[in-house]
């Protein structure tokens, strides 16, 4: 678990907003991502947690080179423990990697082309990377089929005869098809019914032991974070405040932000205590983020020095990183475990 | 108030009753049964929560209540409705059409809703204040000034803050749970005896979502509405409601208390969808239970329990064999189920 | 809606399932072509749009004569009755017509034809006629249809120098129906073309192609057509002449093709599939050719349908003003060249009738656009 196969080193992305107000003003930037730097484990799961507009997506998309960065380097460790920076990469070097580093989409809808038949879709990144007969090709699809739950008798049926669970089981048999070593799992699950997230959820820890894939797990929803991560980074406006192990982020929590989220959590228990607590005021604007530390207007604990300085990711435990000037002195509450 | 609380008195509990609602639709492939014979009640000042996954026919039943749903479905049965505003006798939503003057009196104002998406429910075209306004003109009052009143303390009431400046806003200038906050405010403005909220907190982020179902908790103590909440999330059941029907495929295939349904729950699917709900404490890594299969389309079903095939505790002959009836196992907790019918050793109709 | 399974396992046999089970095999092409099979008007307008291009396609078979030939005897004559009772009330398996004959309104004195009942000419099929060249191949004198010599048929009237005008509108058919397909088929490259290098590339580049298209598009048409009409010098050949035209009309029909294309490649970039292809390691050629194109090929097949009726309409009325096809070329627009004078309509209403199949046409072409627009999307519900 100590070996890594990737580091995030100083990522930022900015979004040019046109200015409507002259013709030809310089468009604004609005910064997404804001100094992220982490290091990914080989066979780990790290969640990435926040809420909508807290860049997420946008720091999933960067990894696998989807949109590209502004600045900063994602660096991949390969098989043969070279370290290469595959946001500089080009030509074959960058095409060999994208073998290695695939992704998976929230909407099941948006993300299979209907035009393609199930085969078409499965194989396309096979066809795209190596130089294959057909018998073999079909012989791989099969067996990925097969290993992802789709009944290989249906593959040459088009997306549109599929539901939302077995569409999401197309597109991760899509995405093994290469043999990856990393995943990117953007909100996987959260365009499902809860029936059908449970299986798929027990699908990719299954392919995960199976395969020895590491996921960066992008989601919103805490319970399936726990779930199924190594580790948890939450994000808030552009930076990553809290960074920890499941165990110890959940179970003692460093960053008020991370407090909050946990407690808003509705628990399918009538039982569970009922006080929670409630954040004041609404998410903040990406465009217009606050001064100091982003969350300061939301902040029970806030002081003036909040406002004023933004806080560095420290390191405050073992493995324990977060973003806050008052690590240290709040006792903040964290999950109860059963 | 008062006298709300008076005419109570000389009313029965039960706010509405549905009986045997039946929603059929015509598609190309054939008649599709979304609700399916359905029953349930709500009473006074309680919240009744409606539970169950994409297309189980949850939202059609909440929205036939106020005779909203498109007009290719052919809907039958009984609704209810006893209101207590004035002493007039129960009254069958149903049997009204859709567009007379009584429902429209009724809707909005002793019947209220909110959706999933507010901004739908807002036109773009005039301000937050002038809807809410409206809202209030036409049923409570027409004095505009008395209105406007009305209308600003509303919006203080659902936590809207620097309300002069918020009333003469447009919807694009709200945020997401502003925007919830304000069609709360427009719902509540004419002190319904019901409101329906269909997934209101389902677009919204969850620090936000614990925010509108705090609020809608402490209105309701406030104005003593009964609530009929559907969602998708037992999380929100949990915490909101009094009683709970669980839908599946057209169905409730149980009912009960919110504590008897959590702590003793009896229908395999009820079972099925609080062990394959990962909770927060539950632990790292801990395996699923996951319900196998998806939920099918209704469309020509033969007599038979819809979850036969992913139950795993079928009993092959009987549960495919008939239509199951409701079992009453105690007073308020009634299933659906041949595990706890009687009349699983009888012979197959 | 999802689509979910349907429930189907427990029917018995008497109900067998529907065809509709190959739909979960069928591709975006043919489930196009299913949906489109269900809008009624959209199908009738092709059956009715493919009767007038067979018609175009063997116009000189089909006239009795050709654009050349007229005859001053017959001038503004009205349409002839086809008859099978004569005037002893014998009736006649061959369909005949009587002769016309020039005659004089007791009441105005007007010059107006009456029917001679004692000169009787059969219709013919495969009549003998003016020679021709069939398919522009095969040198004939057969004509679908003729009466006997020395008579004569009228089926529409003639004009006001004796010509048979339904010869003419069948032979100006080729013209008015081609004209379009052509102008079409460069727009259509053009909007490929440039709407794709916009929409692909952005930033400057697409700034300004689009600055470039709002320029062209609010030029007022009437004018810019006069003023390139002007720029035709006269006396050329009737091929040149038309491809100039044609030419005129691309230069106009591409900017609407262009934006469709622009809007669509913009939209399919940024889908979730395109950017699995791209994470996947698919080349940029191929993107554009397996997903981008195929994406937005039956939305363009629709902006191209409902462009032709526009090409018509335009060439129709260039011609109409004299700035286009001129004589003796023919179009619809040159006929109805004769129906600018309202004593012409007024006193020979047969002279609108290339009007009437001009509507038709349009109409036929904005009914199949409006099935094709409904059907291009069959994912959508």
């Amino acid at each position: 678990m100590t070996k890594p196969i990737l580091d995030v080193v100083s990522l930022n992305k900015d979004f040019q907003v046109k200015s409507k107000k002259a013709l030809f003003a310089k468009p604004n930037h609005v910064r997404v991502l804001d100094d992220i730097s982490f290091e990914l484990y080989e066979g780990e799961t790290l969640s990435i947690v926040g809420e909508s507009g807290c860049g997420k997506t946008t720091l999933g998309r960067c990894i696998v080179k989807g949109v590209s960065a502004s600045s900063g380097e994602v660096n991949y460790y390969t098989d043969q423990d070279e370290r290469v920076n595959f946001l500089k990469l080009k030509g074959k070097e960058a095409k060999r990697l994208r073998r290695d580093i695939q992704m998976i989409f929230q909407d099941p809808y948006s993300s299979l082309s209907p035009r393609m038949s199930v085969f078409d879709i499965i194989s396309e990144p096979l066809v795209a990377n190596f130089k294959l007969k057909r018998s073999e090709v079909e012989a791989k699809v099969t067996e990925i089929a097969e290993k992802t739950g789709l009944n290989a008798s249906y593959l040459m049926r088009y997306p549109h005869a599929f539901s939302g669970g077995q569409r999401q089981r197309i597109a991760i048999a899509r995405a093994l098809i290469t043999q990856p070593r990393l995943i990117v799992c953007d909100e996987a699950v959260s365009a499902l019914d809860v029936s059908i997230q449970a299986q798929i959820i027990n699908l990719l820890k299954d392919l995960q032991e199976q395969f020895k894939i590491t996921y960066i797990f992008i989601s919103h929803d805490l319970s399936i974070v726990q779930n199924i991560s190594d580790r948890v980074a939450v994000m808030h406006l552009g930076r990553i405040v809290e960074l920890a192990t499941t165990e110890s982020l959940f179970g003692d929590p460093k960053h008020p932000y991370t407090e909050a989220l946990m407690s808003a959590v509705p628990q399918p228990d009538p039982e569970a205590q009922k006080s929670r607590i409630i954040l004041e005021g609404e998410v903040p604007n990406p465009a217009n983020p606050p001064s100091g530390c982003h969350f300061h207007p939301r902040c029970a604990y806030r002081t003036e020095k909040c406002s004023q300085q933004a806080p560095e990711l420290r390191e405050v435990g073992e493995n324990h990183f977060v973003a806050c000037h008052y690590a240290e002195q709040l006792n903040l509450r964290g999950v109860q475990h059963d | 108030m008062t006298t709300q609380t008076a005419q109570t008195a000389n009313k029965g509990q039960s706010l509405l009753s549905v009986q045997d609602l039946k929603i059929r639709i015509q598609m190309d492939k054939g008649v599709m049964h979304a609700v399916d014979g359905v029953d349930f009640e709500i009473k006074r000042g309680k919240t009744l929560g409606l539970v169950g996954e994409s297309g189980c026919g949850k939202s059609l039943t909440s929205r036939s209540i106020i005779g909203i749903n498109p007009k290719e479905c052919e809907t039958t049965g009984i609704i209810q409705y006893d209101s207590a505003m004035d002493s007039s006798e129960p009254l069958d939503l149903l049997s009204l059409h859709p567009n007379s003057k009584q429902i429209r009196s009724i809707r909005g104002r002793k019947i209220a809703m909110i959706f999933q998406e507010p901004m739908t429910a807002f036109s773009p075209m005039y301000t937050i204040g002038n809807q809410i306004m409206e809202a209030i003109r036409i049923h409570r009052t027409k004095n505009k000034k008395e209105a406007k009143k009305i209308a600003l303390e509303m919006l203080s009431k659902v936590g809207i803050s620097d309300q002069e400046k918020r009333f003469n806003q447009y919807p694009h200038e709200f945020s997401g749970g502003m925007r919830q906050r304000a069609m709360i405010s427009m719902a509540l403005s004419c002190n319904p005896e019901l409101l329906i909220a269909d997934e209101p907190t389902t677009a919204l982020d969850v620090t936000i979502q614990a925010q509108v179902l705090e609020l809608m908790k402490s209105l309701q103590q406030e104005f003593g509405m009964a609530i009929l909440l559907v969602t998708h999330d037992l999380g929100i059941i949990a915490q909101m409601c009094d009683e709970v029907a669980v839908m599946y495929l057209g169905k409730i295939v149980e009912q009960a208390p919110v504590r008897e349904l959590f702590s003793n729950p009896k229908h395999p699917y009820t079972k099925g969808l609080m062990k394959s709900m990962p909770r927060l404490g539950g632990g790292k890594g801990q395996r699923l239970d996951s319900i196998e299969g998806s939920v099918p389309m209704p469309i020509d079903m033969p007599p038979m329990c819809g979850f036969y095939d992913r139950c795993k505790d079928r009993i092959e002959g009987v549960c495919n064999a008939r239509a199951v009836r409701k079992t009453q196992i105690s007073e308020q907790h009634s299933v659906k189920c041949f595990l706890y019918s009687d009349e699983r050793g009888g012979e197959p109709q | 809606m999802k689509t979910l399974p349907v429930f189907r396992r427990h029917k018995t046999e008497a109900h067998k399932p529907p065809a509709d089970k190959d739909l979960n095999y069928s591709s975006q092409w043919s489930l196009i072509f299913i949906k489109f099979k269900k809008h009624k008007l959209a199908r009738i307008s092709m059956y009715v749009l493919g009767f007038l291009y067979t018609i175009a396609l063997f116009a000189q078979f089909i006239a009795p004569y050709s654009l050349q030939s007229y005859d001053s005897k017959y001038v503004n004559a009205p349409p002839m009755t086809l008859r099978f009772v004569d005037g002893d009330g014998k009736f006649h398996i061959q369909p005949f017509v009587y002769e016309l004959k020039s005659d004089r309104d007791p009441d105005t004195m007007r010059k107006i034809f009456v029917a001679n009942k004692e000169k009787r000419y059969s219709l013919q099929l495969f009549a003998k006629g003016e020679k021709y060249k069939f398919l522009g191949l095969i040198s004939t004198d057969r004509h679908l249809f003729g009466v006997e010599q020395p008579g004569r048929l009228f089926m529409l009237g003639t004009d006001s120098m004796g010509r048979d005008m339904f010869s003419r509108i069948v032979l100006g058919s080729q013209i008015s129906l081609s004209i379009p397909l052509v102008g079409v088929a460069i727009s259509f490259v053009l909007g490929i073309f440039i709407g794709g290098i916009s929409g692909y590339f952005g930033g400057w580049i697409d700034s300004l192609i689009q600055r470039i298209i709002e320029i062209i598009r609010s030029f007022p048409t009437l004018p810019l057509w006069m003023a390139l009409s002007a720029a035709i010098p006269p006396r050329i050949p009737i091929v040149t002449m038309y491809l100039y035209i044609v030419i005129i009309f691309a230069f106009i029909g591409w900017t609407d093709l262009a934006r469709v294309v622009r809007g669509k490649f913009i939209s399919l970039k940024n889908e979730d599939y395109v950017i699995a292809a791209k994470i996947a390691g698919v080349g940029n050629t191929k993107i554009i050719l397996k997903h981008l194109l195929p994406g937005f090929l039956s939305y363009l097949v629709v902006a191209t349908t409902l462009a032709i009726p526009h090409m018509i309409i335009g060439e129709t009325a260039m011609s109409f003003l004299g700035l286009g096809i001129r004589s003796p070329a023919t179009s619809w627009g040159v006929l109805l060249q004769e129906a600018q004078k309202i004593e012409n309509v007024a006193l020979y209403p047969w002279k609108l009738i290339p009007l009437g199949v001009v509507i038709m046409t349009v109409l036929a072409y904005n009914f199949l656009g409006d099935g094709l627009r409904d059907a291009a999307d069959p994912y959508k519900k």
